[in-house]
């Protein structure tokens, strides 16, 4: 049986090679061929429900909801204790939605030594975003041709740095990052109803 | 069946709507490139990439450590793409930004998914590779004085390629939701609790108050759940109706628009979706918009 990563890497090599073909003889049965492939590609990853990027089966939201809700928040301490939320654009180059995924899927699997070195890399990630945007420069990077029309990452969020009275005013001197816990009724009713755990300190007390 | 096959993809066509697929797969394309910061994430420590098996390392030539290289085939992406933008040596660009998109965008989601479908880059490098395969320079090119000729079916089948690969985002979103959930997806309670859910971080979101709003209306989360799944399920008969391409894609951009502001959830490709409008056809060469039916 062969493997997906293998299959994928085929399956893409197939396309690239075809394409060239198709280039080089611009013949009709040429280019039918390839996009008889390409087709034949995409519903195979589709119907099989097989990814193989850059054909995908397209797995967007197919999901039950299953109680309770979680959501990732990761905050900066200062000196004297307190709490800030962090500007998603702090964490660019990473796409924060896919820095979250890596903490709640990935950060357990390393070992203490890694972990703490990956924490202290998103603290000084955290506080030069806070300078730069201290020194009214940007907080991030994605925005650094087009500004506000650069292309939106998949979630949206609040430039909460940018917001008035939104920065904090210190450096941060560590990073907690907490995981919320919710039913989305209680909280519908209450919004102060959820549950938050430590999950990781930076550095670790 | 050869007969429909061929009416799909080689009916005569016009190499200027080819041409504007080129220029807007280009530009969306550098939009992306130029909105992320994708070499960097190989200049992240290597802390970042311990996760990152070897077999995915090894299918997208992507290793830790060498951000000074990849910039320098970014620069060689960017300078494809405009190319391509522009027309000059339009196949040659198009294959070599394909090339450097397909080992380049995985960075995006590399440290924990090697496979970046819903990132930026999915569909432009399919394109850009249907687009190297294509008579794409054939019109709108700087420094050519005479449009060049190629027969008229090579001016059809790019577009309907990308058209195809459009459809297939939204009606294997649509199989998705089915095979892993069922109808049960389309629910009230479903919907309204994802709504909610989206809705109720300790990190305020947004746009806040329409999903909130849309979670105290069962009836509306349902419609919302069974518009959603019905608009994605049908979306490929865009490739084959007339009146579909007027319901659907409206339809799709009203989706597109409301899943923005219930649910804060952005999508880079929508200007790709100029491939479902193309201006010209044999007979009609002047603007504005003409609906192509068949």
């Amino acid at each position: 049986m062969m493997r997906p990563y293998t299959l994928s890497m085929l399956l893409f090599a197939g396309f690239a090679a075809l394409a060239v073909v198709a280039a080089l003889t611009r013949r009709k049965a040429a280019v039918q061929i390839f996009v008889l492939y390409t087709v034949a590609a995409g519903l195979y990853a589709g119907f099989l429900h097989r990814e193989a990027w850059p054909f995908s089966r397209w797995q967007v939201f197919a999901y039950r909801y299953v109680r309770p809700s979680t959501a990732l928040e990761i905050r900066g301490v200062d000196a004297r204790g307190a709490e800030y939320q962090i500007d998603r654009r702090a964490w660019e180059p990473i796409p924060s939605l896919e820095l979250h995924t890596w903490i709640r899927l990935k950060l357990e699997e390393l070992d203490a030594q890694t972990r703490e070195a990956a924490g202290r890399y998103l603290l000084e990630m955290a506080n030069a975003a806070r300078s730069r945007a201290a020194a009214g420069g940007k907080v991030g990077r994605f925005d650094r041709y087009f500004g506000a029309l650069a292309s939106p990452e998949h979630v949206i969020h609040r430039k909460i740095w940018s917001e008035p009275g939104g920065l904090p005013p210190e450096p941060f001197a560590g990073l907690r990052i907490y995981l919320d816990e919710w039913d989305p009724e209680e909280r519908r009713r209450d919004p102060r109803r959820f549950k938050r755990v430590l999950l990781y300190e930076f550095p670790p007390r | 069946m050869r007969a429909s096959w061929e009416q799909f993809w080689f009916a005569p066509g016009d190499a200027r709507n080819l041409a504007l697929a080129r220029i807007v797969v280009a530009a969306t394309a550098l939009w992306g490139l130029l909105s992320r910061d994708l070499p960097a994430i190989s200049g992240l420590p290597a802390e970042f990439w311990a996760a990152v098996p070897a077999n995915t390392r090894l299918r997208y030539l992507l290793y830790p450590g060498h951000e000074p290289l990849e910039r320098i085939l970014e620069d060689l992406a960017l300078a494809a793409l405009a190319g391509l933008l522009l027309g000059v040596l339009p196949s040659l660009c198009a294959l070599i930004s394909g090339l450097l998109l397909y080992h380049l965008a995985p960075l995006e989601t590399i440290i924990w998914n090697p496979n970046p479908y819903i990132g930026a880059f999915t569909i432009p490098v399919l394109a850009l590779f249907a687009l190297a395969a294509s008579p794409c320079g054939d019109a709108w090119s700087v420094g050519r004085r005479k449009p060049r000729k190629s027969p008229a079916w090579a001016y059809t089948w790019p577009l309907r390629l990308i058209q195809v690969e459009l459809t297939f985002i939204y009606f294997f979103s649509g199989y998705s939701k089915l095979r892993d959930v069922g109808w049960s997806w389309a629910s009230a309670e479903n919907m309204r609790l994802w709504m909610l859910t989206f809705n109720q971080g300790a990190e305020r979101s947004v746009f806040e108050g329409p999903g909130l709003w849309l979670a105290d209306h069962p009836a509306l989360c349902l419609l919302m759940g069974i518009g959603s799944l019905a608009m994605e399920l049908l979306f490929p008969a865009v490739l084959v109706s007339r009146l579909a391409r007027r319901v659907l894609i409206p339809a799709a951009l009203a989706f597109h628009l409301g899943i923005l502001v219930t649910m804060n959830i952005a999508v880079f490709y929508l200007p790709l979706f100029v491939v479902f409008l193309p201006p010209f056809d044999q007979s009609e060469t002047r603007f504005p918009l003409r609906w192509r039916g068949r």
